[in-house]
């Protein structure tokens, strides 16, 4: 085999995305990916029933706010984002429901009806949104492109403790990185209803509002303003395919079903790597001027560097890195028609929403599950999100079916549930799917009632088996590790780890694109940050077409998006849209 | 050139779709390939199943490297490997005895002999016979333009093996066996079931599929890393030749203007202009729904109209287990376990005629013999580390109602599987039932389960595949080419069709494909 200038382990989307940047740079590029395909977390497979695509995890994309969207053209390679006209929905119990709509007046409107107070709130987030949208935008891509510092944390925090002032919240940027999130709901909300939608969210993008640090993103999140997220048209798949076709096109190599067993090294460099013997070209040996692995930290220093490189000390810390962070146990749906939500008689807006959350009645709710999760437990009462996307892209299920993934957070390795002792690990092949499962579908039933008996097909999706499908997802963890303060930020992975920059490592030569800030995830950021560095150590980053800013294809975009394909005519003419 | 502008579009992304782009891109021409689904590779789909990978549906390669497109479009560049183990098929009997093929025709004739040493002798003799007949006749004829039947007789008579396929060119395989003198039941067991398992009708007068079916069965190969290997190297090759793929893009009408072919519909509305089209679906999906019977000559609306689909199809059933090997079978020759393809729940050849006969009548469900391959136990790639994976198929008939069927026809499987093995029933941590309807919704050129897009009848092979008009590639509408496992040399994952319509459409398009394949020096091409 050849000799390459870069060599990227893990054809996951941010090792494509590095990959892609690179080969288009002039660099000679190769990928090697353990599975069959590429972009493990962005799997669409028909799991059963034929038609009924499933997104085996990533449903939500945010690729539009990358650089990546621009400078790679994955339009021009297929990608087709698309969404709902409601972009996020709570539906209670109490037959009311709270929404997040693309228009900021119709989402003040709805939470009027819960709390004038509220909704005032959410007013001052657009005045103040309006005023400051170039810094809010700049900072928001610093957060997640930029390596990581202090500095940015501070002016971010800095950022916020002004927008707080601007809501008349007795707070300054240094009490935001102080506090949970949780605890800032509590200031700037009077409504539980409210609350449960940014504290939701906060569970959605894996910035747990139990968690500190992560206050000055609660409040953000706290404005429900029109997000870049949406999902692809023929499923999340598509994402890895427009990353796919680009990098072949730019003549990169890629090299599927070739796990890799070891980074090799020369004086302490990286330097090449040997495939496994399992792999397609067994055991054989590649080389290379660096190094990048998407597959992780524990699996990338323990098992491919492994003690003979990184020593005694090292080893133990990769060892004891944390995925017990919890994780998602996942229930795919195949549905004969869409469910109808018994809150659409409240708001019809949520008929036009495909993503939501529910299960609980307020914020504490929340905060209740996620301290049990947090201690091995799974939570008694069933509460979690879901997605269709089929409402927004109708040709992932045949005429008139739908398909629904919903999930809930639980410990990767469970030890109670009910008052029942659960055997960690292996609970997930001990039934606690399963009856975990019947509990969500009876939490739908109750929420859109009819919805049991529209059920062609379901599927569970446990921690096990995401690792069991990629074991780079370590105990299902699919962001690379916890995000534990001491494992986030300019820790990531742990300190010391990464010098000089967020992807560069202590080894010479092997830089990371997974593990790094900003945990792995769809707005490509881990990838774009480890090509930007690895372009800059081989003197190929200047170039033209390498220059979009976040959110500039988004901005330019937003409005061709098409959004509600897929929704009845009777709920878009009931909210006034045209279902487009 | 904008973007909705191409020299030649493609339609369906399954293995002659990939092939016929591959080599139209390589040829200089711009090329959009379109594929309904959101997965390009048709029937050599492999799903990745949380680590297990599910080839639903092609999983041996008969012809494998010797496709013309594997040189061409540098498969083996791009990584196809194609693993072959050295125990190909066995015949487990109830009785503790079986029957093994091996790669080696000697070591068959041993096992053979175990049974029948006449039948040995005659096993030996008929593989001389087949040998020249593959190399100097079928393997090439396969990706050369068929000829009329007499034309096809006369080059017949050229030489002696020549001859003796004009021969049993003529009868039917269970004629070829008989005309052999097989005579021990487990040995005709065996034979028949080469060509059987594919859902062929023994009495069918197809007998040139019989050196076919029985020289290349036992030269079966698996793709390692699972059958998407080659349709995904076949995609590579295509994008990194500038090709253009849609996914999740429906053809709803090629559009034609002034008689001639202009262009693509996609169901959308969306419209992609090129000089010519080439279809690798089924002639119903491509002449009735994409043209309409009015665009057609009367004589091709009738040949279209009366495609016949195959009256078997098949199920398949994945078993993946918690740890290896998941199955273990208990016969005395443990070269069973080894095999790449094992047999199972028919004795003798006389059960496997009542077999057939009852599933064709609707009395049997299929479940009662199947053929098992181990997959894992070859290739570790296709479970995750520490598991088993193991593919059953049976024969079935189609039904609407398969649904609600496949569960218990999945248990009758283990139930056959289980007079002949020990199943680690315990251990399942996956299992996913393939039926007919399943095969004919994920893929709707196989209309009805057809996974060969059309039944193999003496009407509708060779130069009659689909039909006269058609079979070369070419169509009697201007710039339509068609070249799915409808059309001449048909399914099994040969690059036929595919490599036939792209050097008919390369011609038409001024850009003549380049291929290494030579055919027959002696061929006399029309």
């Amino acid at each position: 085999m050849n000799d390459y200038d870069v060599i990227v382990i893990g054809g996951g989307i941010n090792g494509l995305t590095t990959a892609c940047y690179l080969q288009k740079a002039g660099l000679r590029v190769a990928v090697f990916e353990g599975r069959g395909q590429c972009g493990a977390n962005c799997d669409t497979v028909e799991l059963g029933a034929p038609g009924f695509l499933h997104n085996t995890h990533a449903t939500w994309l945010v690729p539009a706010m990358s650089p990546a969207m621009a400078d790679l053209d994955l339009a021009g390679y297929g990608l087709e984002l698309c969404g709902t006209d409601t972009l996020f929905a709570v539906p209670h119990r109490d037959g009311s429901n709270t929404l997040q709509s693309l228009d900021p007046m119709q989402t003040m409107l709805g939470i009027a009806r819960h709390s004038a107070h509220d909704a005032e709130r959410i007013g001052r987030f657009l005045e103040f949104g309006a005023a400051h949208m170039a810094e809010a935008m700049e900072l928001n891509g610093l957060m997640q492109y930029a390596r990581p510092t202090m500095a940015i944390a501070e002016r971010v925090a800095a950022f916020n403790g002004e927008l707080a002032r601007f809501l008349g919240l007795p707070l300054d940027g240094d009490d935001l990185l102080r506090m949970t999130g949780f605890e800032v709901l509590d200031l700037v909300f009077e409504s539980e209803k409210v609350r449960v939608l940014p504290a939701s969210l906060g569970e959605f993008t894996g910035q747990w509002p139990v968690h500190r640090r992560v206050a000055p993103t609660v409040l953000g999140l706290c404005g429900m303003m029109p997000v870049a997220v949406h999902q692809a048209h023929g499923g999340s798949h598509a994402l890895t395919h427009a990353l796919v076709r680009c990098f072949l096109a730019h003549g990169g190599a890629l090299h599927t079903t070739c796990p890799v067993a070891s980074i090799l090294t020369e004086n302490g460099r990286a330097c090449g790597i040997r495939l496994s013997d399992a792999a397609l070209y067994p055991g054989e040996t590649v080389r290379a001027r660096v190094i990048v692995s998407n597959v992780g930290f524990t699996p990338t220093f323990r098992d491919l560097l492994g003690e003979a490189v990184i020593g005694p000390e090292w080893m133990r810390r990769a060892s004891y890195f944390s995925y017990d962070d919890p994780q998602l146990i996942g229930f795919h749906y195949a549905l004969k028609e869409a469910p109808v939500f018994r809150s659409a008689d409240f708001d019809p807006a949520i008929q036009l929403c495909w993503v939501g959350y529910f299960g609980c009645d307020g914020m504490r709710d929340i905060q209740d599950a996620q301290m049990r999760v947090l201690s091995g437990e799974v939570p008694p009462a069933t509460m979690g999100g879901w997605f269709i996307p089929t409402l927004a892209d109708p040709s992932q299920a045949p005429p008139g079916c739908h398909t629904i993934y919903a999930w809930q957070t639980v410990p990767p390795r469970p030890r109670t549930w009910r008052g029942r002792r659960l055997n960690g690990w292996d609970a997930w092949r001990e039934g606690l799917a399963e009856a975990l499962r019947d509990e969500m579908t009876g939490l739908f039933d109750e929420m859109a009632p009819g919805f049991r008996a529209s059920i062609i097909e379901q599927h569970v999706n446990t921690p096990r088996q995401q690792e069991q499908g990629n074991p780079s997802n370590v105990r299902g963890n699919m962001i690379g590790g916890s995000a534990i303060p001491e494992q986030a930020g300019e820790n990531r992975p742990l300190p010391g780890v990464c010098v000089g920059g967020a992807a560069r490592t202590f080894v010479p030569g092997l830089y990371l694109s997974n593990s790094i800030h900003p945990f792995g995830a769809t707005h490509l950021a881990s990838g774009c940050i480890a090509a930007n560095e690895v372009a800059e150590d081989l003197g190929a980053r200047e170039r033209p077409w390498w220059s979009s800013k976040p959110f500039e294809w988004f901005f330019g975009n937003m409005g061709s998006i098409p959004s509600n394909r897929g929704v009845d005519a009777r709920w878009a003419r009931a909210t006034g849209g045209d279902g487009r | 050139m904008s973007a909705t502008d191409f020299d030649a579009i493609v339609i369906g992304a399954g293995p002659n779709g990939l092939v016929a782009a591959g080599y139209l891109a390589q040829a200089g021409q711009r090329v959009l390939l379109l594929e309904r689904r959101h997965e390009t590779g048709g029937g050599l789909n492999t799903d990745e199943y949380f680590g297990f990978r599910l080839n639903l549906h092609a999983v041996y390669h008969l012809m494998a490297e010797r496709m013309p497109a594997h040189a061409d479009l540098g498969l083996h560049q791009r990584g196809v490997r194609y693993l072959r183990p050295p125990v190909v098929a066995a015949f487990p009997f109830a009785d503790g005895a079986s029957l093994v093929f091996t790669r080696d025709p000697a070591e068959c004739a041993q096992s053979i002999a175990a049974f029948s040493e006449a039948d040995a002798r005659r096993y030996l003799h008929m593989w001389e016979e087949f040998v020249p007949i593959m190399e100097e006749y079928l393997l090439p004829m396969t990706w050369e333009p068929p000829l009329p039947a007499l034309d096809q007789l006369a080059e017949f008579g050229a030489t002696a093996s020549g001859r003796r396929l004009a021969e049993i060119a003529e009868q039917s395989i269970l004629e070829v066996i008989d005309g052999y003198g097989f005579e021990h039941p487990r040995v005709r067991l065996a034979l028949l079931s080469f060509a059987a398992m594919w859902g062929v009708d023994l009495d069918e007068p197809v007998g040139f599929l019989c050196p076919i079916y029985l020289t290349r069965m036992l030269d079966a190969a698996f793709v390692k890393g699972g059958s998407h290997r080659v349709s995904s190297a076949l995609l590579r090759g295509f994008v990194a030749a500038g090709g253009v793929v849609r996914d999740a893009s429906e053809a709803s009408a090629i559009v034609l203007r002034d008689g001639r072919v202009a262009g693509v519909r996609l169901a959308g509305g969306e419209e992609f202009d090129a000089a010519a089209v080439v279809s690798t679906l089924n002639p119903q999906q491509t002449f009735l729904h994409l043209l309409g019977a009015d665009t057609l000559p009367p004589t091709l609306a009738q040949a279209v109209a009366g495609w016949e689909w195959e009256t078997r199809s098949l199920f398949g059933l994945h078993l993946g287990f918690a740890s290896a090997p998941g199955i273990r079978f208990r016969t005395r020759d443990p070269r069973v376990d080894e095999a790449m393809i094992v047999f199972a729940g028919i004795d003798d050849d006389v059960q496997l005629f009542e077999h057939l006969d009852a599933l064709d009548r609707g009395q049997a469900s299929g479940a009662e013999w199947l053929h098992l391959t181990p997959v894992s136990r070859f290739d570790a790639t296709m479970a995750p580390a520490g598991h088993a994976l193991a593919r059953i198929e049976t024969l079935a008939r189609y039904a609407p109602d398969w649904r609600t069927r496949a569960a218990a026809h999945g248990d009758a499987c283990l139930g056959t599987l289980e007079r002949y093995a020990d199943v680690d029933r315990a251990g399942v941590v996956l299992r996913r039932e393939t039926t007919p309807l399943d095969i004919e919704q994920r893929l709707a050129t196989m209309h009805r389960g057809s996974y060969k897009h059309g039944a193999y009848t003496s009407l509708q092979l060779g130069y009659l595949r689909p039909n006269d008009q058609c079979s070369c590639g070419e169509t009697p509408i201007e710039g339509l080419f068609v070249g799915g496992a409808s059309t001449y040399p048909g399914g099994m994952v040969l690059g036929g069709p595919g490599f036939l319509a792209a050097a008919a459409a390369g011609e038409y398009l001024g850009a003549p494909i380049r291929t290494t394949f030579r055919g027959r020096p002696a061929r006399e091409r029309r």
